[in-house]
């Protein structure tokens, strides 16, 4: 490198050192894209990427052999196959539904690892009366009926609490009599694992199995009245659904401009994909953790 | 988020032509020679060797980055259609141009500069990378 007094750096060296320098701001951009789920990073993975793998011109050099470049082949590669394999994983981790009413789709976060239990539900009684529960230990009663979702609070049952809904796997809901303003419809409910140590009267045999409930870690929309649903984040797009009270819908994500990405197949309306404007947002669940899209 | 992108864009090119002209004009060019121009990528190598502030070249290319991005902004948040990819546009422009814009010039006090202005392109590599 050196010539005579001064230090020289060939024209492929800089190449060398230019792609190099790309390639370690594209992985950098594509592990705080993984870290944050943000399509912000990955879009400057992506950049950061097409500059360092980008072909280089073949130069003639008296200085390098050759005078071609090909800078870091192996980390290179090993770059391209992670920033596919992650673009490829976040395009395809959302299970949107196929649906003719819009062209939108957004990440979703409602892929869940499988609730820990495979205790089977315990035989109802079937006696006369409301079927009501107490427990002479603490009992664990969770917002959701899961195991991952929040606890609402771990209490012994000495009073007795009417279970008034059922959850299709076996989890026993109640209404806890404490204000829910905003909760509605099967929000308002709090659960009973179905393994829960509790002593069962009435009949509870007969409480109606809920058609729905919520998946813990979803944010949904509660509509308390009618809320239109857009086919874009646009005041005059189409609107392909009004949900009405008791339709629940997953919000999946938030646009700058102040509108929300809502899919009722995570929720009780299957089909109804769309934008709702955030002013007509009722929210239950983990709603500040909403993504921008 | 686009003008933002234009501001980024410019402020690389204007930023290309000082290190250019500093590497020139300082005596660092008598310490550490870099074959070729200054710039590698050969689209902006004549602007940027002949040290102009003001660039066609430069010009048109931010007003078709600006109209790709608007255009892309106009079919994903305005249509509804994949929303996410915007961000992964002015991602793509605005991150892709910070190794460049951050790591411009830092001064050093090494014994390769000593008797110099006091200061060398550290990070050429990255000035450059356009």
């Amino acid at each position: 490198m050196a010539a005579g007094s001064h230090i020289e750096y060939p024209r492929p060296l800089t190449y060398r050192l230019s792609a190099t320098d790309m390639a370690v701001m594209a992985m950098a951009w594509l592990i705080l894209a993984a870290l944050l789920e943000s399509w912000f990073f990955q879009g400057g993975a992506i950049g950061s990427a097409s500059v360092a793998l980008a072909p280089l011109p073949k130069i003639a050099t008296p200085s390098s052999a050759g005078g071609t470049m090909n800078p870091q082949p192996r980390l290179l590669s090993a770059m391209a196959v992670l920033l596919v394999t992650g673009l490829a994983c976040s395009l395809t981790g959302s299970p949107a539904a196929p649906t003719t009413t819009t062209p939108a789709t957004v990440p979703t976060d409602t892929a869940l690892p499988p609730v820990p239990t495979d205790t089977p539900a315990p035989t109802l009684p079937a006696g006369s009366g409301p079927c009501e529960a107490t427990s002479a230990a603490d009992v664990t009663i969770y917002t959701r009926p899961s195991l991952l979702a929040d606890i609402f609070s771990t209490i012994a049952l000495a009073t007795p609490v009417e279970i008034t809904s059922r959850s299709a796997d076996g989890w026993l809901g109640f209404d806890p009599g404490v204000a829910q303003a905003a909760n509605i419809g099967v929000f308002r409910q709090r659960w009973i694992p179905p393994d829960a140590s509790v002593s069962l009267t009435g009949n509870c045999a007969g409480v109606p199995i809920e058609s729905w409930v919520p998946a813990p870690g979803v944010c949904y929309q509660m509509s308390m009245g009618p809320v239109e649903v857009h086919a874009s984040a646009d005041p005059t797009s189409a609107v392909s659904h009004t949900l009405m009270v008791g339709e629940f819908v997953a919000v999946t994500g938030r646009t700058p401009t102040g509108w929300l990405f809502v899919n009722g197949n995570d929720g009780n309306v299957p089909g109804v994909i769309g934008f709702i404007p955030e002013l007509e947002m009722n929210a239950s669940g983990p709603c500040d953790s909403i993504p921008t899209v | 988020m686009v003008l933002l992108s234009a501001v980024v864009f410019a402020g690389d090119y204007a930023l290309t032509v000082w290190g250019a002209r500093l590497y020139r004009n300082s005596g660092a060019k008598d310490i550490l020679q870099y074959e070729g121009s200054c710039e590698l990528t050969p689209y902006y190598q004549a602007d940027i060797e002949s040290g102009r502030w003001f660039s066609r070249r430069f010009v048109l290319a931010l007003l078709v980055s600006a109209g790709l991005l608007t255009v892309l902004w106009w079919i994903t948040v305005k249509m509804g259609l994949w929303p996410m990819l915007f961000a992964v546009g002015v991602g793509s422009v605005l991150l892709r141009k910070s190794p460049s814009t951050s790591g411009t010039y830092r001064t050093s006090r090494s014994s390769a500069t000593s008797g110099n202005s006091g200061w060398r392109p550290v990070r050429i590599s990255s000035i450059l990378a356009r």
